[in-house]
């Protein structure tokens, strides 16, 4: 008897365990979502949409407002940055396109806070650009949010870890490039991911005509 | 020690043995040269050394220094540098700013020395080997490089780039502020590119890119840096010192103008007191707008002695000060202010200040805001500011709302006054009711005894100094001693209406609050005179004065006597109003006029103003006058109506019309106009009046108002005229927007006259008449008739009648049958149309047309029997000659003579006029002449159709019957086709004379 109560009393703690631990990977797996709309994805290719306009004026932006206009400056800022998706990232499946997303937008948001403190400390106060620096910020946060939340509820927690800080170049012209760099490749990583967005809604507009068609035909054929 | 004294004798010894052996060839050879870089700072720096012989003596020497660049030596710099050499330190140092940046070329310094001492020969020494520094372009990396790097340089100065390309590159170009600068062709196997940018400017952004652009190996084929321009620091403007609490002084200051310098190279502050020699503050500019401020501990220390020194990497700006903090106290804004011992004219104010660890001597000032928004500034004494010290002010207003707030200063040394403290608000308490009412009244007679309202307002020094005011009203007899009555008036109301016998009265009115009363106004009012009469009460009935009014208001006069010590002016704002906003207005003995205006005062309304003179207490009317302040048209025209009515004259009245205050201007008097149908104005005694379409009328003034009837003379009878009447005041008229028309009567006369000649008219025709025979024979003979002539002497034909007349009854004395040669013109007539044109009937029978069953006119005897037809103008019933002068004779013929009929129509032998031919006078007169009986044969009569009418044949006899008169002149006219044409119907309708051959 003292063998089954030990074994009673162990078996219940055991569940009672199992129960906290469920609950416990319950709380962990819905709790980052809290706050998250069901339709982040299409927020996303809207908001692209947005920030794809607004990220080619910031690059003018700061192409003006750095001196760096003429071709043989600008040709400079074309140079590929690693961080940034070599290929479409939108000919990617979905779930790949997201985390590919979220990862390159963690690194701009760093990237925009480098060159935000270079001119604060560069320009005149209250230039135009840090205005504009600013806003993007707030979009590319905004845009991170909605990509967190569109992986959080098809269950994927993104990965958040960050890439170590580089060196700061002394160089104050290199820090314009560099700043300079990574306006020109965000500017044409959005412009191939509205462009991405753009032809997958009309697929999908197709899928969904077909879809019903197929539905249409089904009632038809029960209908006959 | 000894050893030592031995060997400085020695080496003297050695050197006058030198100095004497060889004083031309003694040589200081520069020796252990040494070059070196300060990159920061673009300075070459160079370090030598001669020997120790010349340091021993402490030569002074001169030094020839060549700074080269390139491979070539090129020599870009020498210079003699002058020194005295020292025992201690043995090696000499020289630098060089360069303005080419270092790294850009190799550099070489070689030096000579020369020893500048008159016992040596000045003979410079041989030259030193060239020591060098090697410039980037040298170097075997593939790596490009631009020099300055980040440099800073002032607006306008002239800045040297240079950029060194890697091992085996070209530069191709180079680009600076969006220029481009084309590498020369002739350099072009150069890796090393030097250009100069001359007043460089400084632009919109953060540093301007210098750019090479370069082909060759390496990962990178390009160098570039930026370059900012900027200004000076400027002095700092505005600085200001002081301390609030004696603990911390603060100065602040504004940076000036922009320098275009920001982050690491924007202006830096540094504030240095030299006493202690202590850097008190370092400050950054953040924007050049926004002041700089800088705080520390004063601690014991009281005076400072300052240097403010502003200062980025193009260069530094200074400011000294002394300052004494006792003189730089700005206290902090008094605080928990208060009020305690609240009375009704005085109030004491409390409040605390800082420093409290100190004790600071300040002065406070209070500012008392009334509530009509006059300010009062009162000051404190000295007080102590760890002290809570307390102020009281007095000459306040009882019940009286007061706004206090105040500010301090230090009192030994004013520097500045504090902010202002918060401010309190409080209300002064109660106090009994100062000052009097201004009492008026207006006294209404009734039956048995007088109304009086009562009116009161305060005079200016009247204060009610409480909210719950009430205003007391005592009246009683003064010839007879009664008790007085009493009433109680709210404070809302000011005015009441009592009642009052005839007898003299004394009334009081005097304001009360909770605490007291006022003092009171009295007025009298006099008793009623044996005749009814009241004494100094209103005669309305006196004759109203007029008085002019302006636009600053209405003029009242009236005649000063010394009788009086006071005058009252009362009169209604709103006169036309059941509350008719009563006013008054008192006046000094000496005032003999006023100037009366209200903003309630309108235009074209009167105001009825009276005058009072006033001798303690009672009142004695003076006058009435009315008045407007401007004058309008009236509004209301005058009903016109014409009361009396002549051939010539019309008499309009307007006897309603009202001149009283109702209207808008005192009426001045009448205009009467008069519209005839003529364009101009002809009456007698009139004026024109022209109207603005155009119209003129007669215009007739009245300037008597009183007179309200014209007659309106000099028109004519039967005649229609529109009348007028318009009302004009100083304000002048309305336009006429309607007339009374009339028409004038006939003229009776005219037919007077017209009688009179009737009855003349009808005297001469009786007179006539009775002598109608004598008249006659005098005026129309008689003329022969033909019947009557022997030559037609037939039986039985009786005279005077139309008779046919058998041919068997006619014994003919002779008849002369005469061929006329002359044409005659015949026009036949069908149904009023003309059917040929003129056709000469040469024929001289008598033809009678008839029309046939087809239609076509057959000339035919239209009577079984001819006949003879005459026709005397003179007694013919076709008396009037119109168009029967140009009838035709017509000829009728038939088959059968017998039946034959002669148709005679008078033959006037005158050619129907035509467009051809018009006979003229002459000719008729000619034919005349020929004037003869022609007697009437039997034609043979034959049926002929017109159509087979001769038109032009031979001509044929006729026989024709000429009247026996003489035509006058102006019968024979020229006829048109047209006239012609009308006398279809007149021929056919013209009666005739048959003159039958026979009867069957």
């Amino acid at each position: 008897m003292p063998w089954n109560v030990k074994t009673l009393s162990f078996l219940l703690a055991l569940s009672q365990g199992l129960f906290i631990q469920c609950l416990a990977h319950v709380n962990s797996s819905t709790a980052p979502c809290r706050g998250c709309h069901r339709n982040s994805l299409d927020k996303i290719t809207a908001k692209t949409r947005h920030m794809e306009k607004e990220a080619k004026e910031l690059f003018r932006s700061y192409l003006t407002h750095q001196g760096l206009l003429t071709s043989e400056l600008r040709r400079l800022c074309d140079e590929a940055i690693q961080w940034f998706p070599t290929e479409n990232i939108t000919d990617q499946p979905k779930m790949v396109m997201l985390q590919e997303l979220y990862r390159t937008l963690v690194h701009m948001k760093d990237a925009l806070e480098n060159i935000k403190k270079q001119q604060q400390v560069l320009s005149t106060p209250g230039a135009a650009l840090l205005g504009r620096l600013e806003s993007t910020q707030w979009a590319v946060r905004g845009l991170l949010s909605n990509t967190f939340c569109a992986l959080c509820l098809k269950g994927v927690l993104p990965n958040s870890r960050r890439t170590p800080e580089r060196p700061a170049v002394t160089n104050t012209f290199q820090q314009k490039i560099d700043g300079c760099k990574v306006l020109r490749n965000y500017s044409k990583f959005l412009e191939k991911l509205a462009r991405g967005s753009g032809k997958k809604a009309p697929q999908a507009l197709r899928d969904q005509r077909k879809r019903r068609k197929g539905t249409k035909r089904k009632e038809g054929s029960l209908h006959s | 020690m000894d050893h030592s004294v031995l060997q400085t004798i020695l080496l003297y010894t050695a050197l006058c043995f030198s100095i004497y052996q060889g004083q031309e060839t003694q040589e200081f050879l520069p020796t252990f040269l040494k070059v070196s870089r300060n990159l920061p700072l673009q300075r070459l720096l160079v370090e030598w050394d001669v020997s120790d012989l010349a340091h021993q003596f402490e030569l002074e020497m001169v030094f020839d220094i060549q700074v080269s660049r390139s491979e070539e030596m090129n020599v870009v710099w020498t210079e003699y540098y002058n020194t005295t050499l020292s025992k201690l330190n043995k090696t000499l140092h020289w630098s060089w700013d360069s303005e080419l940046p270092l790294e850009c070329m190799s550099h070489s310094v070689r030096i000579r020395s020369m020893v500048n001492d008159e016992r040596f020969s000045k003979l410079w020494s041989h030259w030193s080997q060239w020591e060098t520094v090697l410039g980037l372009d040298t170097s075997d990396d593939y790596t490009p490089y631009i020099f300055p790097e980040d440099k800073v340089v002032e607006e306008g100065s002239n800045v040297t780039f240079c950029c060194i390309g890697g091992k085996d590159s070209r530069i191709l170009n180079f680009l600076f502020n969006y220029t481009d600068y084309c590498y020369p062709d002739s350099n072009t196997s150069q890796r090393n590119m030097v250009i100069t940018m001359n007043k460089v400017l400084h632009a919109e952004m953060p540093g301007i890119p210098a750019f090479c652009n370069l082909s060759g190996k390496g990962n990178k084929n390009y160098s570039a840096t930026l370059l900012f321009v900027g200004k000076p620091p400027h002095e700092p403007k505005d600085l200001s010192c002081d301390t609030r609490d004696m603990t911390t002084l603060t100065c602040t200051w504004n940076p000036g103008e922009d320098t275009y310098l920001y982050g690491p190279y924007s202006t830096k502050y540094h504030l240095f007191e030299r006493s202690s020699q202590k850097t008190l503050c370092y400050q950054e500019t953040e924007t050049d707008l926004e002041p700089i401020r800088c705080s520390w501990a004063i601690g014991q220390q009281m005076i400072y002695n300052l240097t403010l020194t502003a200062q980025n990497p193009l260069g530094e700006r200074s400011a000294n000060f002394v300052l004494d903090v006792a003189l730089r106290v700005h206290p902090f804004p008094p605080s928990d202010l208060s009020v305690e011992d609240m009375k009704a004219t005085e109030v004491s104010l409390y409040w605390s200040m800082q420093p409290k660890h100190k004790a600071i001597k300040l002065l406070c000032q209070i500012e008392n805001r009334h509530p009509s928004g006059e300010v009062e500034l009162h000051n404190s004494s000295v007080v102590q500011s760890n002290s809570y010290p307390h102020l009281t002010l007095g000459g306040l207003q009882p019940f009286t709302n007061y706004a206090f707030r105040m500010r301090c200063g230090a009192a030994s040394h004013f520097w500045k006054w504090s902010e202002w403290s918060k401010t309190i608000r409080v209300r002064t308490n109660e106090a009994a009711p100062s000052g009097k009412l201004d009492v008026w009244r207006e006294v209404t007679p009734v039956l048995g005894g007088r109304n009086v309202t009562l009116f009161w307002k305060p005079f200016p020094d009247y204060r009610a100094n409480s909210g719950g005011i009430s205003f007391e009203i005592t009246w009683e007899k003064l010839e007879k001693t009664s008790e007085p009555e009493h009433i109680s008036i709210s404070a809302l109301q000011n005015s009441t209406t009592i009642s009052i016998d005839n007898h003299s009265y004394k009334i009081s009115v005097a304001a009360r609050n909770n605490i007291a009363s006022s003092l009171p106004s009295v007025i009298i009012i006099s008793r009623v005179t044996d005749n009814g009469a009241e004494e100094n009460v209103d005669h309305t009935d006196l004759e109203e004065e007029r008085v002019n009014g302006t636009v600053d208001g209405i003029y009242i006069p009236w005649k000063a006597t010394k009788a009086f010590n006071g005058y009252i002016v009362d009169w209604c704002n709103f006169p036309r109003s059941q509350h008719c906003d009563f006013q008054w207005k008192r006046f000094d003995f000496n005032t003999s006029s006023c100037l009366i205006n209200s903003a309630a005062f309108m235009p074209g309304v009167r105001y009825s103003f009276r005058v009072y003179g006033s001798l303690a207490n009672e009142h004695f009317f003076l006058g009435k006058k009315v008045g407007y302040t401007k004058e309008l048209a009236p509004r209301l025209n005058p009903q016109g109506e014409i009361t009396e009515m002549t051939s010539h004259t019309v008499t309009i009245t307007w006897d309603s019309y009202p001149m009283n205050e109702s209207q808008p201007g005192f009426i001045r008097g009448y205009h009467v106009y008069v519209k005839t149908m003529e364009e101009e104005c002809s009456l007698k005694g009139s004026t024109k009046h022209a109207l603005s379409d155009g119209t003129v009328l007669c215009k007739y003034t009245i300037e008597n108002p009183e007179e309200k009837r014209y007659v309106v003379k000099h028109l004519m009878p039967e005649t229609t005229y529109a009348l007028a009447v318009k009302a004009y005041t100083g304000g002048g008229e309305t336009p006429i927007d309607a007339y009374i028309r009339v028409d004038t009567l006939h003229d009776s006369k005219i037919y007077l006259l017209v009688l009179l000649v009737m009855i003349h008219f009808v005297l001469i025709s009786a007179v006539c008449f009775w002598k109608i025979k004598w008249m006659k024979d005098c005026c129309c003979p008689e003329i022969p008739n033909p019947n009557k002539s022997k030559a037609l002497s037939c039986n039985g034909l009786k005279l005077n009648s139309e008779a046919v007349m058998k041919l068997s009854d006619c014994i003919p004395d002779t008849i002369v049958l005469e061929n006329t040669s002359e044409a005659n013109t015949l026009q036949l007539w069908s149904h009023g149309t003309i059917l040929g044109s003129e056709s000469k009937v040469i024929n001289p029978s008598w033809v009678y047309f008839v029309q046939n069953e087809e239609g076509d006119l057959m000339c035919t005897q239209s009577a079984p029997e001819a006949c003879t037809s005459f026709e005397n103008l003179a007694y013919s019933s076709q008396t009037a000659l119109g168009s029967s002068l140009y009838q035709n004779l017509w000829m009728s013929e038939k088959s059968e003579p017998q039946l034959s009929i002669l148709s005679y129509q008078p033959q006037h032998y005158i050619e129907i006029p035509s467009k051809d031919t018009v006979t003229s006078l002459r000719e008729i007169t000619e034919r005349e002449d020929s004037l003869r009986y022609i007697s009437q044969m039997e034609v043979p009569h034959s049926e002929v159709k017109l159509s087979n009418l001769p038109h032009s044949t031979e001509p044929l006899e006729h026989s024709s019957y000429k009247i026996q008169t003489v035509l006058g002149s102006e019968l024979v006219t020229s006829t048109s086709d047209e006239d012609i044409h009308s006398q279809d119907s007149s021929t056919s309708s013209s009666s005739t004379v048959l003159l039958l051959l026979g009867r069957h």
